[in-house]
């Protein structure tokens, strides 16, 4: 059950007569009810995908399945049309029906449309739920321009919500929007849809935004999937380059394993830092391999106790003052790495000494 | 930019607001007293006008005649853009292309190649018509010199202009906006009623005032065929008062109805700049088209097939008979006997004619000075009412709008109650100065849709390293406004190219022009060089403005991604 995406490619026939790939074998399958994330920088695919999905765009090959029925599959020819699909959409530029009120937006697709409810008085009901659900049952009248782009938003919500669709899809809804209106709405959307019950697929280029509101993530890039998993595997355990520096840009280092400690589970890394003991994950790494290293910043611990592990001296380049804490820039010959420092520790001083926990490292 | 703001404001008083105030002032002078002179004021004109016994055929005939156009036009042009824009239709560009070129067609000639064509005696198709159903007349069966007729030829006169401001409209519309219906499964008939129609509704009410506008000043086909069949309209009616062919002209009269028609023009203007606001506030940047909004024509491709066949084969008829005739001595009726006569003997005697050279050379000259002057203009009108806050860009930008309802036959009649008593009457500056005066609202129109898109900053940006202001106009906004500038150039190159009402007001020996010598020519008549001379002006506006402006609708489908 659930929404199962199986080998989605698409190709475009660009303009000098090539071919451009803008979505690469793409696989995922998530639960019903549960609020999936595709998350990558602009032309990445993640809109394609979304309206692969909706119906508003064919895939060149795969599959796609909704709750156990098939509504794409490009081998069997299978193509329901999106309006069999019993799935709903909220738009980036909110698609609100100018012409209309905030009632007549909402009332229009059970009225008009396949879920259509002939009786009045039912209808006008089930809109004013939907309405209520998004807090906007005081202007339930008003014209449609009239309203703020949080209010229109809103009103998008209601009009996909009132169909109780099966599968209902966001497309960066919150990037017109300023960033405090955004992250009030994101709350707000998240309770709305868990509420609901309904499986979502959000769409949106803030790692931020993703990674509060989503129970999976994907993160995408160049019509492939980079990795797929919760919030927090994607922000502590990045699979690659890409995805690490997507979300949140920690500080990347190289390192070759030097020796493995069987007996502490744990391996010695050779690094521009100097020497990094690091907890090994399930399969050890064997001596001789080359891996990349992941330091969050606000890892680590500052001025540590004498003789604990992993502690370096790192000279700082540069202060950046955030409020709460402070950012050093400290350079290592090769590489800046960056290291958060709470502002009241702070000592200000030129040089300062800082450790990284060994079961925190991670790496790939 | 005190100088700037003060150089417009001259313009403006000098090319709108002068002849418009002697318009008036004449209108409510006595017979014979002219503009600016001085003499008591009297409202026998307008008695006159309101006395006359045809007044009620007259509108009568206005009304009919733009009415039924715009109604045969919309439905044209309509079927057209929904072909274009909302089908897997496949030879779109090849129909923007005829379309331009059917746009790029004078009037008058197409006013010329229907009379060949639909005349009750001779015309061509006329006698295939007699010939297929088996006719014993010598008449008929379709009459040329009728309210009906004027209505058709129009009509394809007019819906390229109508098609390409309606496909606007329907382009400019969000496909996004038709999605959330599209998912909740609603039918594509309630969709067009409920959504498209609704939100286009102010863009589309305002194509069809523009259109009332274009039509009211439609001239060349009820002066070609109008006169003939003695079904006259408004425009020509002051035209036949303020010319000599029918004795002594009536300036006074002429302007009486002039401002009769001022005052309507100026009613649809006020619509029209309502309507456009109203479109603009429902207006949303539009999307990239995704596949659903293109409905697949399947079997009803062959249909459409048909009616582009036969649309094209149409509009294009007027050109292909005047063809014939450019090569014939005497004018027969296309046959294959006819082809042994075939020569490009007309374009020869055409050439060496002293009447060709001379409006030859003065249409060079009316042309290229004429467009030039009048894009600087423009320019600097669009410039000031753009970039000037509060009152003075406003009524600098009302100004330059005005002109655009005025009909062109009445703001010539205007020029020439300002100049009919100086030295300069009689030359061919006078028609270059009325040709700026009808064509400034369309260059003005042109670089300030452009310009408006062009954020103040990046002039700021030149001004704040210490550029002068005329040197970032120069060096700063010319270069992003080139396109538009090269665009606005064209397209008043070639209305002034084939404008006949103003060439007609001020025709003397010496400042005759092409098209108001083909006028003369298809009067005498002399139909085989008029037929040759209508193939040159046919072919240096389909060489010159066809590939440009294909060339600008790239430009344009390219920034649209």
């Amino acid at each position: 059950m659930g929404l199962k995406i199986e080998g989605v490619s698409k190709i475009y026939p660009n303009t000098i007569g090539g071919r451009a790939l803008a979505l690469d074998n793409v696989s995922l399958e998530i639960p019903t009810g549960a609020f999936l994330t595709l998350l990558g920088p602009s032309g990445c695919g993640k809109s394609t995908l979304l309206n692969m999905i909706a119906g508003l765009d064919d895939p060149t090959a795969g599959s796609i399945t909704l709750n156990g029925r098939t509504i794409y599959d490009h081998v069997r020819k299978i193509q329901v049309p999106s309006a069999g699909r019993d799935i709903s959409m909220v738009f980036q530029s909110y698609a609100i029906w100018p012409h209309m009120t905030v009632r007549e937006n909402v009332e229009f697709p059970i009225h008009h449309g396949v879920k259509r409810i002939t009786n009045t008085q039912q209808r006008r009901e089930e809109a004013r739920k939907a309405v209520a659900k998004v807090h906007l049952e005081a202007l339930i009248d008003r014209a449609a321009p009239l309203l703020s782009g949080g209010q229109q938003q809103r009103v998008s919500l209601a009009r996909a919500l009132v169909q109780k669709p099966s599968l209902l899809l966001l497309d960066e809804p919150l990037s017109n929007l300023d960033a405090t209106l955004r992250e009030s709405m994101q709350k707000e959307i998240r309770s709305i849809v868990t509420s609901e019950g309904v499986t979502a697929v959000y769409v949106t280029h803030d790692q931020r935004e993703a990674l509060s509101m989503s129970d999976v993530i994907a993160v995408m890039s160049e019509g492939r999937i980079e990795q797929i998993g919760t919030p927090r595997e994607i922000y502590f355990e990045p699979n690659n380059r890409f995805v690490a520096d997507f979300i949140g840009s920690p500080n990347l280092i190289e390192a070759t394993v030097e020796s493995v400690e069987p007996a502490s589970g744990r391996f010695l890394a050779d690094t521009q830092l100097g020497k990094l003991l690091v907890k090994s994950k399930a399969t050890a790494p064997v001596q001789g391999d080359a891996v990349t290293l992941v330091l969050r910043q606000q890892d680590f611990e500052f001025e540590p106790p004498p003789n604990t592990v992993n502690a370096v001296n790192l000279p700082v380049d540069q202060r950046a003052f955030f409020g709460g804490q402070v950012e050093l820039v400290c350079d290592i010959g090769n590489q800046m790495i960056s290291v958060y420092v709470d502002s009241r520790v702070d000592t200000l001083a030129q040089k300062v000494r800082v450790s990284y926990a060994p079961e925190h490292i991670h790496y790939f | 930019m005190v100088v700037l703001v003060g150089l417009a404001a001259v313009l403006l008083m000098w090319l709108t607001v002068m002849p418009l105030t002697v318009l008036l002032m004449t209108s409510f002078h006595h017979v014979g007293t002219y503009g600016l002179a001085s003499g008591e004021f009297t409202l026998d004109n307008f008695i006159k006008l309101f006395m006359q016994d045809d007044l009620p055929v007259l509108l009568g005939n206005t009304s009919v005649y733009v009415g039924g156009t715009i109604g045969l036009t919309t439905i044209l042009a309509s079927i057209w853009a929904w072909i274009t824009e909302r089908t897997d239709f496949k030879y779109k560009t090849t129909t923007r292309v005829l379309m331009m070129t059917v746009m790029g067609l004078p009037p008058i000639i197409q006013g010329f190649g229907w009379t060949l064509l639909l005349n009750p005696n001779n015309g061509y198709f006329n006698h295939l018509l007699r010939q297929f159903f088996n006719l014993e007349s010598n008449y008929g069966p379709v009459n040329i010199y009728s309210m009906g007729m004027m209505v058709f030829i129009s009509a394809f006169l007019l819906t390229p202009t109508v098609y390409l401001m309606l496909s606007g409209v329907i382009r400019n519309l969000d496909y996004k906006l038709e999605f959330p219906a599209i998912l909740a499964g609603v039918h594509p008939m309630r969709r067009l009623m409920h959504i498209i129609m609704p939100i286009l509704l102010p863009g589309l009410l305002s194509v069809v005032i523009y259109t009332v506008m274009i039509m009211i000043q439609v001239f060349d086909i009820p002066l070609t065929i109008g006169l003939t069949a003695g079904i006259h309209v408004l425009s020509t009616r002051i035209f036949l008062l303020s010319t000599a062919d029918l004795g002594v002209p009536n300036y006074n009269l002429a302007a009486a109805f002039g401002v009769f028609l001022v005052i309507i023009a100026v009613g649809f203007m006020i619509l029209y700049r309502h309507l456009t606001r109203m479109a603009e506030k429902f207006s949303v940047i539009s999307g990239k088209n995704y596949r659903h909004v293109m409905t697949p024509l399947g079997l009803k491709r062959f249909g459409v097939y048909l009616y582009s066949s036969v649309f094209f084969l149409m509009a294009l008829a007027p050109v292909l008979i005047l063809a014939w005739a450019s090569l014939l001595p005497f004018y027969r009726l296309p046959s294959i006997g006819a082809l042994q006569a075939i020569s490009l003997n007309n374009y020869w005697r055409l050439f060496d004619s002293q009447v060709f050279q001379t409006s030859f050379g003065n249409t060079v000259i009316v042309v290229l000075v004429g467009s030039t002057i009048t894009v600087a203009f423009s320019l600097l009108v669009a410039y000031v009412a753009l970039r000037t806050k509060g009152v003075v860009g406003q009524l600098v930008d009302v100004f330059a709008f005005l002109p655009i309802a005025i009909p062109h036959v009445v703001l010539g009649l205007a020029v020439l109650l300002l100049y009919v008593r100086t030295p300069i009457y009689g030359s061919i500056a006078v028609i270059i100065m009325a040709q700026v005066s009808v064509n400034l609202v369309f260059g003005v129109r042109s670089i300030s849709s452009t310009l408006i898109q062009v954020h103040p900053d990046l002039e700021r940006a030149a001004a704040i390293c210490g550029t002068g202001r005329l040197k970032t106009i120069w060096l700063v906004l010319i270069p992003i406004l080139r396109p538009s500038l090269i665009n606005g150039w064209l397209f008043i190159f070639a209305h002034a190219m084939r404008d006949l009402a103003i060439p007609l007001i001020f025709l003397t020996s010496k400042t005759m022009v092409l098209s108001s010598a083909l006028w003369m020519l298809w009067g005498y008549p002399n139909i085989p060089s008029g037929a040759a001379l209508s193939m040159v002006l046919v072919g240096i506006l389909v060489v010159l403005v066809v590939p440009i402006q294909i060339y600008a609708s790239r430009l344009d489908a390219k920034a649209q991604g």
